[in-house]
Formats: C-alpha cells, sequence, structure tokens
C-alpha cells in the first residue's frame, strides 16, 4: 500500500462525499427534526461503504465495472429497462448539481444564475475534456476539502455535542404528529438516497478499472470506502447538526441551496461564506463530472463501446460523445428555469427506484466464486450486502407514497 | 476456458462483452449463431454482434425504435476468431478484421484530435 | 439456428406434454450437447445455479418457431442440481408434473 496512494485516495473521498442532494436534505432535516436523523446518515453511510467497497472488489479482481456485468446478469430486456432508469435518474442528478453549480456561481458574481449554468457547463466539460482520469477525480476531490469548513464551524457554534452523539442512535422522535412522521419517513429515505446514489457505484467501479487496480489494490480500496465515505460523510453530519444548532430554533427552513453556506457565515463572517461557497461550488462540481461520467460509463459498457478517460477523447469517440451529449442534456433541463431543489427531489425519489436493480447485481456477482475466486464476498460482506439489499428495498417501495403524501416532505 | 471448452451458452457467453487483440472493446456478444439442425450435430459457428441481433431478444415495438436509432447493422466473429472466454470474450484478430468498430471509426471522425492532457 | 431461437422457448415432447422452457444451451468442444429447461430461469440467471431438466441435443425433434420438440423419453435425462433432485426426481415424462 503506497501512503501517498492511500492519503490521496481518503482525501479525494472525503472532499467528493458531498454533493448538492446531501446538502440540500442534510440542512433541511437538521432545521425539521434536530439532531434525530443524523443515524440515517451513519446507516446509508455503512451502505455506501458495503456497495462502494464491493463494487472496487469486482473491479480490481473481475477486471470488470458493474454495467458490463450488469447487462450479462440482467440480460438484454432487463438490462435496457435498468438501463434507462439509471441514465434516466443520473441524468436529473446532473441537471441538479449542474443547476447547483449555477446558483452557486450567481451568489458568487451576481451574474444571472442561468447564464452562470451554461458557464459552468462549458468550465466543467472543457476540465473532462483536458484532464485524464486520475486528475479529473484528484482536482475536485482535493479541492473540494474546503467542505471541512462546514465541521469547524459546528466546532465554533459550541452544538450541544451530547445530544449531537445521541442522534447516532437510531430514534424516531416522540410526539410528532402523522404528518410529521410522514416526513420523517420521506427524509429518511431521501437521505439513504441520497448517500447512496447509484451513480456512486458506477463511477467508483469504472474508476477502478480506469486506475487498473488489480488484487494488490484491496487495502487501497478497503480504506478509501471505509475511512474516506466515513470523513465525508461526518461533513454531511456537521451539515445537518449546524442546521440544528442554527436554523431549527428559530424555525428557519433552508428553502435554497446556499442557505447551508450561512452555516459558517455565522460563526467565521464574509471569510468562512467564501470558503463554505467555494467548498460546495467544488463539491457540487465535482458531483455533476462523476454524475455525467457515470452515464456515459453505463451506456459505453452496456453497448461494448470502447470507454475511460485514461484514453484520449479520440481514443473513445462514442463515449465521448456520450458524455457531451448527457452534459447538453442536463444543461437543457436547466434551462428550463426548473427550480434546482425541485430538480434535487426528482433525481433522490428516481435513484431510490432504482437502487435495488443496481445493487442486487453486484451482489451477486460479488457472491460468485466462479468469477471473484478467494476475493469473493465472505459472511461479513454477504450479511452487511443482504441487510441493506433490504433496507434500500423498502426505501424504493416506501419512496412514491411518501413523496405524494407529504407533497416531497412539504406538507 | 476456450470455445472448445464445456460452455454454458447462455450463462457463459451471451451478453458479455468483447476485446480484440489490442484490449480494445469492440462490442457485446449478442446472439451465437449455430451450425446444424435439430438433433444433428450442431456447432458454435460464430458470435453475432450488433442492435440487429436484438430482433428476436425484444418485443417488436422495441427492436424499432432501437433500429430506428442504431441501425440493423450485425458483425459475425467466426468462432475460430475466439481465443479465451472469462469475464470478456478475447478475440486473436483485431476489431478491424470483423468489421467491428465501424461507427467508432466514424463517429472518430467528428471528435477534435486536439486539447487533451 | 441462432442461440436465441432456443433460449426461452417452450419445451414440448411428442406426446405434447410442457416439460417447460429452454433456459440454457449446453456446449462441449465446440458442439451443442444438451439443452436445458425447466422453470425459474429468471432467478437462476442471477445466481447463474441452474436447475432444471437436462435433455440432450440428440432428443430434439424440431425447432419450431414458438417451441422445441423432443422425444417423449430422452435417453440420460436427469437433473442437473441435488436440489432439483429432490424436487423432479427421476420421474418418467408420462407422470403427472405441475406446469411452469
Amino acid at each position: 500500500m503506497n501512503p501517498l496512494e492511500l492519503t490521496l485516495g481518503i482525501m479525494t473521498a472525503v472532499g467528493g462525499f458531498v454533493d448538492i442532494s446531501e446538502l440540500v436534505f442534510a440542512a433541511k432535516a437538521g432545521s425539521l427534526f434536530g439532531y434525530a436523523l443524523i443515524w440515517v446518515f451513519a446507516l446509508s453511510t455503512i451502505g455506501i461503504m458495503v456497495f462502494g467497497e464491493m463494487s472496487g472488489r469486482v473491479a480490481a479482481v473481475a477486471h470488470q465495472p458493474v454495467f458490463n456485468l450488469m447487462r450479462h446478469r440482467l440480460g438484454l430486456k432487463l438490462g435496457l429497462v435498468t438501463l434507462f432508469a439509471s441514465v434516466l435518474s443520473t441524468l436529473i442528478t446532473t441537471a441538479a448539481e449542474l443547476g447547483g453549480v449555477g446558483l452557486i456561481l450567481h451568489y458568487l458574481t451576481g451574474a444571472p444564475y442561468l447564464l452562470m449554468a451554461v458557464v459552468g457547463v462549458l468550465v466543467l466539460g472543457a476540465s473532462m475534456w483536458v484532464l485524464p482520469f486520475q486528475w479529473i477525480e484528484r482536482t475536485y476531490g482535493l479541492l473540494g476539502l474546503m467542505m471541512i469548513i462546514f465541521a469547524v464551524a459546528l466546532v465554533a457554534i459550541h452544538p450541544p455535542w451530547r445530544e449531537v452523539a445521541g442522534g447516532f442512535v437510531p430514534q424516531v422522535p416522540k410526539g410528532l404528529s402523522t404528518t410529521e412522521l410522514l416526513i420523517f419517513g420521506y427524509f429518511m429515505v431521501a437521505i439513504i438516497s441520497a448517500v447512496m446514489f447509484p451513480y456512486e457505484a458506477y463511477f467508483y467501479s469504472s474508476g477502478g478499472i480506469e486506475e487498473q487496480w488489480g488484487p494488490k489494490d484491496l487495502p487501497n480500496n478497503r480504506m478509501t470506502t471505509t475511512v474516506g465515505f466515513a470523513l465525508g460523510s461526518l461533513l454531511a453530519v456537521s451539515i445537518l447538526a449546524s442546521s440544528a444548532q442554527l436554523f431549527g430554533p428559530m424555525n428557519v427552513g433552508p428553502e435554497v441551496a446556499g442557505s447551508s453556506a450561512l452555516e459558517a457565515a455565522i460563526p467565521f463572517g464574509r471569510t468562512g461564506l467564501l470558503i463554505a461557497l467555494g467548498g460546495m461550488l467544488i463539491a457540487i462540481a465535482g458531483a455533476a463530472v462523476e454524475t455525467c461520467m457515470a452515464n456515459a460509463y453505463s451506456v459505453a459498457q452496456f453497448f461494448g463501446w470502447e470507454w475511460g478517460r485514461h484514453k484520449k477523447p479520440w481514443e473513445a469517440p462514442r463515449f465521448t460523445l456520450a458524455w457531451i451529449i448527457f452534459f447538453l442534456l442536463s444543461l437543457a433541463i436547466v434551462l428550463t428555469d426548473v427550480n434546482v431543489m425541485s430538480l434535487v427531489e426528482y433525481a433522490v425519489l428516481f435513484s431510490i427506484v432504482v437502487l435495488p436493480l443496481t445493487y442486487l447485481p453486484l451482489m451477486l456477482l460479488a457472491n460468485d466464486k466462479k468469477y471473484m475466486g478467494q476475493f469473493a464476498n465472505k459472511w461479513l460482506a454477504k450479511s452487511l450486502g443482504w441487510f441493506f439489499f433490504a433496507v434500500i428495498t423498502a426505501a424504493a417501495i416506501a419512496a412514491i407514497p411518501l413523496y405524494l403524501l407529504t407533497s416531497g416532505g412539504q406538507a | 476456458m476456450t470455445p472448445s471448452d464445456p460452455l454454458k451458452l447462455v450463462a457463459e457467453l451471451l451478453d458479455l462483452p468483447i476485446m480484440d487483440k489490442d484490449g480494445r472493446y469492440c462490442g457485446i456478444v449478442d446472439d451465437v449463431e449455430l451450425s446444424g439442425s435439430a438433433g444433428k450435430e450442431t456447432r458454435i459457428k460464430a458470435l453475432l454482434v450488433g442492435p440487429g441481433a436484438y430482433d428476436a431478444r425484444l418485443p417488436r415495438w422495441a427492436f424499432w425504435l432501437i433500429s430506428k436509432v442504431a441501425g440493423r447493422r450485425v458483425a459475425r466473429i467466426p468462432i475460430d476468431q475466439v481465443d479465451q472466454i472469462h469475464t470478456v470474450v478475447h478475440l486473436k484478430c483485431r476489431a478491424e478484421d470483423v468489421k467491428l468498430h465501424q461507427v467508432e471509426d466514424r463517429v472518430r471522425a467528428w471528435i477534435p484530435k486536439r486539447g487533451a492532457l | 439456428m441462432r442461440l436465441t431461437d432456443l433460449r426461452d422457448k417452450k419445451v414440448r415432447s411428442l406426446d405434447g406434454e410442457t416439460l417447460g422452457r429452454v433456459h440454457e444451451v449446453h456446449c462441449d468442444g465446440g458442439k451443442v450437447i444438451a439443452i436445458m429447461c425447466g422453470a425459474g430461469s429468471f432467478i437462476e440467471r442471477w445466481t447463474a445455479r441452474k436447475q432444471g431438466c437436462r435433455i440432450p441435443w440428440e432428443c430434439v425433434r424440431k425447432v419450431e418457431r414458438e417451441q422445441v420438440v423432443v422425444t417423449p423419453d430422452p435417453p440420460q435425462r436427469k437433473s442437473r442440481s441435488s436440489a432439483s433432485r429432490t424436487r423432479q426426481g427421476t420421474r418418467r415424462p408420462s407422470a403427472p408434473r405441475s406446469k411452469r
């Protein structure tokens, strides 16, 4: 294990963990329910650790990314349905991220939001064209470490640490009305979806192939998915806890994507605000790049095209065309001027429905000794994998009814 | 394993990605052509690759839609060009030798060859 | 003939009995040696565990558009896995069986 590579991998995972849906739902969850939803973030993080580690292991041992193997397991018909559903949900997610980029550039520059969304797409597209894979991942991941300002801000506002720690214990707050209970349930489902987005598995496993992982990289994979995701999740928890401390008591609902930045502005003033906005911009921009690439990976792998940013754009022409088209389609969605918060809701809703179809083939493959040999799932990965599969299936079934009953958490 | 080893065509061959001898991805095994007839000696003749091979695998309306977008081409890879089969089908030849990569080459003409590190 | 001409087609014996659907084709030495038919192919593909009825290729009489016709008493017909052995045993094709 190369310590430098490992450190860079962990730091990239930390800086790249939070995206716009986690930002939005963490802030809202804190303002509505205090610290009571922290445990859902913790639980979902363990879930993404389990499946992330599995997808990295499959990439390193079978040398095949998730979507290639999904097509083989699901066959053409069900595979096409899964491809369509996951591309649609990831496209909406990309649009939400691009909308977030446009909003934050608007806050920073005062220029019109839609113009900034176009500028954002051009800059992100240029970075994807010019930079090879590792530079893309490291640049956005490491610059995204500015998000640490949220953890520092939480410490600075002296929250009731006992109550924060208590939030890690699974609970449902007492005394909630039926409507509030339904909203609590909706937030549980939304947080699970936001943390365990399907694109995470596609991007992570494809990234493992891009970086030519082998069995020798398995310890690295394990450390990155456990330590990196855990620390990244703590940033999301910091946003929730700060929101609980600052917004909740004032009955302030963070209804715009940039509200979270105030959590750093309150203790640190203008400097904190700028660092927070900068961190959010990079984290969301990185997520926009990841989601766009995840879609291009999915399509290219499903149809057996050349793919990857370890190749020059003209060496994988259909893959290149795919990510350009996905960026343009996402921009088109943003240019309809649909509310960014609505996009985030739809992204989360569509994704949770697709999650079981994404993770089941991965589980079955990681269990298969024929492909994985001695690196097939042992009892811990199997037990945790099936447990979390049950959790996401339950969440997928409950998602749409809860969304409708609570009007997307607004009721 | 090789094509002459014991092989399950659905579980171990169908829908596997294909890589040519230069390590380039060049499609998915969309169908398998067999020579022979019912009850008589029947051999694996070729792998079929391309949207034209979806006709027997999709409902009619879905195949019509896909063929409008992607066409109906089918490339044929003679089985003697298959080297190894595992999580990927490895070929003995280059993609161009079996008429794969034609669309990739056509799209390449549209992609500027500059600017990338 | 293509693999998809066989796969998912109903398998009937010459005396009209339905034996299941083709969910696997076995080859050895590049030659087709048997087809597997039975229920539950969807989950079986996902788990890559095959159960069901193995019919030697020599016993396949006709491959039609919607079905594959086999001889009613194919020699060496046996279940693939121990699980299906306890379920199906060495039943004779004339014995009543549950439909898929």
